[in-house]
């Protein structure tokens, strides 16, 4: 079975392997051999094979491959051979161990580890307060979610889930005919595979994979979420690409994501705005946007979608219990300035001041008469028929 | 879960090798916790193995796939209709297996180093999947029966 497509692209040499190759004769791939000659012939430095959308393949095809690559190294000893693989398509970080021992100038890569560069900044730290979160903003998004299309019965998808507790909600709320929610960050789908057994719900469907190149079919989801994680991505185009592809024409996509620098809170206002403006500039050290938020319904657009709604809402201490939105701020104090900051090199100094924004801001939250307030901006867009 | 294949409709189309383990796959993994990584993991085997029957049974007969599990471990035991010369070949891939370092064998077979009979697909489960493999003779003169025993453990395939 050769469902497979091979392709050259020039601007960065690289070759794009996609589909199901799974040859019975190795006269069967004389196109991919072909396509190595021609782009040997036209790089130089590093060859890049990309096989992360390679969703099969086969010890004959894999033996050419083998082949393929020993010749490479053998007529060009000046060439790099950089092999891109993806730790969602599990056949293919197995197999190409073994390639890495043909040449030193062959180097595997399992490419997501890259392209999440705040992932392991993050997924380690927040679990625990990730669904004090999810509780707070659900108080306003389960009005907001049916304003831009959520209904009963959907097909729905809930891409980047994190510890799973949005989409445990939504199919209490909204019995959706089918959730999957996808993550990829293995300690929060166990999490959210032990709350969902916990709580008796067998109907989300939790699957580990790359937001960037989902391995869903396209065109199968009426909604499909995206939660505060395209700020965390440093290629926000790229998933958005996918959370299209996947969504049914006619379909929505739902996006929530945070300006943080517009956080608030009285008394001690301005110690509070210094802070907050630090945190946006100290994700943008470790390439994450914690300023997307209002860049949301540009991104729609360039990404073909239409009919875009947007709306923001402030997630506040007299959202039912203040003491919940200081366990929020103490998190983020803990990760921005015990963790990231720390890991940027920033000066005691800097720190000390940088903590006690987020000290003020809880002091704020927990007044009698103080208000804390934290933005956050709602867009959804329709995949147009 | 068990599917019996005739083996003459089986081996007319190099496709059924991938269709077949397709399926099995897919409805094997359905209730494990990384539904898609376990589907394309436990295809990935699979495959290998229809693969190998393809290429070497006796004409007639039925090839048989028995999957079963205990915990996080699959097995899959497929039935594979020999003569007496085929009998002879699958003992000598399984007993290749344990002839060396399986990761050095499986290496070689991908450099064209081995015989080019050699089983690709079986060193693969061996080296990279960590599988026990073994070959049942016991049924009758007509069948052997080869048994992998392997633990996909889709959530530490990365």
């Amino acid at each position: 079975m050769s469902t497979y497509t091979v392709r050259f692209e020039d601007n960065n040499q690289e070759i794009v392997f996609t589909g199901v190759m799974r040859p019975r004769m190795t006269a069967e791939l004389e196109d991919v051999r072909a396509v190595f000659e021609r782009a040997v012939g036209r790089v130089s430095g590093t060859l890049n094979l990309n096989f992360k959308r390679l969703l099969k393949a086969n010890n004959v095809a894999f033996q050419e491959m083998v082949s393929l690559f020993t010749w490479v190294c053998k007529e060009h000893p000046d060439l790099k051979v950089r092999v891109i693989v993806s730790s969602v398509v599990g056949w293919a970080t197995r197999k190409f161990k073994v390639v890495s021992a043909i040449s030193p100038n062959i180097r595997v890569e399992q490419y997501d580890q890259i392209f999440y560069p705040g992932q392991t900044v993050l997924e380690n730290s927040f679990v625990s307060i990730l669904r004090t979160q999810t509780k707070m903003t659900w108080r306003h998004e389960k009005d907001i979610l049916p304003r831009h299309g959520l209904k009963p019965g959907h097909e729905v998808a809930d891409i980047c889930c994190g510890i799973g507790d949005f989409a445990l909600l939504m199919q209490k709320e909204f019995k959706p005919k089918r959730l999957v929610a996808i993550d990829h960050a293995k300690p929060s789908l166990e999490y959210a595979r032990r709350v969902a057994e916990e709580f008796g719900i067998k109907e989300v469907e939790y699957i580990y994979g790359d937001a960037s190149a989902l391995l869903l079919d396209s065109n199968q989801f009426d909604f499909v979420t995206c939660r505060h994680a395209l700020q965390v991505f440093n290629r926000p185009e790229l998933i958005l690409k996918e959370l299209f592809r996947i969504c049914k024409p006619g379909g929505r996509v739902y996006i929530t994501n945070e300006k943080n620098s517009q956080c608030l809170g009285e008394p001690h206002g301005e110690s509070i705005a210094w802070t907050y403006k630090e945190v946006a500039k100290l994700w943008a050290h470790f390439e994450m946007d914690i300023e997307f938020g209002p860049k949301s319904r540009r991104f729609l657009a360039d990404s073909g979608f239409d009919d875009i709604k947007m709306e923001s809402i402030m997630v506040t201490n007299t959202d039912g219990d203040p003491k919940d939105f200081a366990d929020i701020i103490q998190a983020w104090e803990d990760v921005y300035a015990g963790e990231m900051s720390v890991k940027r090199g920033d000066s005691p100094e800097f720190n000390a001041r940088f903590r006690k924004g987020f000290q003020d801001h809880i002091a704020a939250a927990l007044h009698p008469k103080g208000y804390a307030g934290w933005p956050i901006w709602i867009a959804s867009a329709r995949k147009p028929v | 879960m068990r599917v019996d294949l005739c083996a003459g409709d089986f081996t007319a189309d190099w496709l059924q090798c991938d269709r077949v383990a397709n399926y099995l796959a897919r409805t094997v993994s359905s209730d494990r916790p990384d539904t898609f990584l376990h589907a394309n993991l436990l295809s990935t085997a699979l495959n290998e193995l229809f693969e190998i029957a393809f290429t070497r049974h006796r004409a007639g007969g039925k090839i048989v796939c028995e999957l079963s599990r205990k915990g996080p471990e699959d097995r899959v035991e497929l039935t594979i209709p020999v003569d007496a010369a085929l009998r002879g070949y699958y003992r000598k891939q399984v007993d290749f297996l344990h002839s060396g370092n399986v990761a050095e064998l499986y290496s070689r077979a991908l450099l064209g180093e081995t015989d080019s009979s050699t089983a690709v697909g079986l060193l693969e489960l061996a080296a990279d999947y960590g599988a026990a493999i073994s070959l049942d003779e016991s049924l009758d003169d007509a069948h052997v029966k080869l048994v992998v025993e392997i633990q996909l453990n889709a959530t530490s395939a990365a």
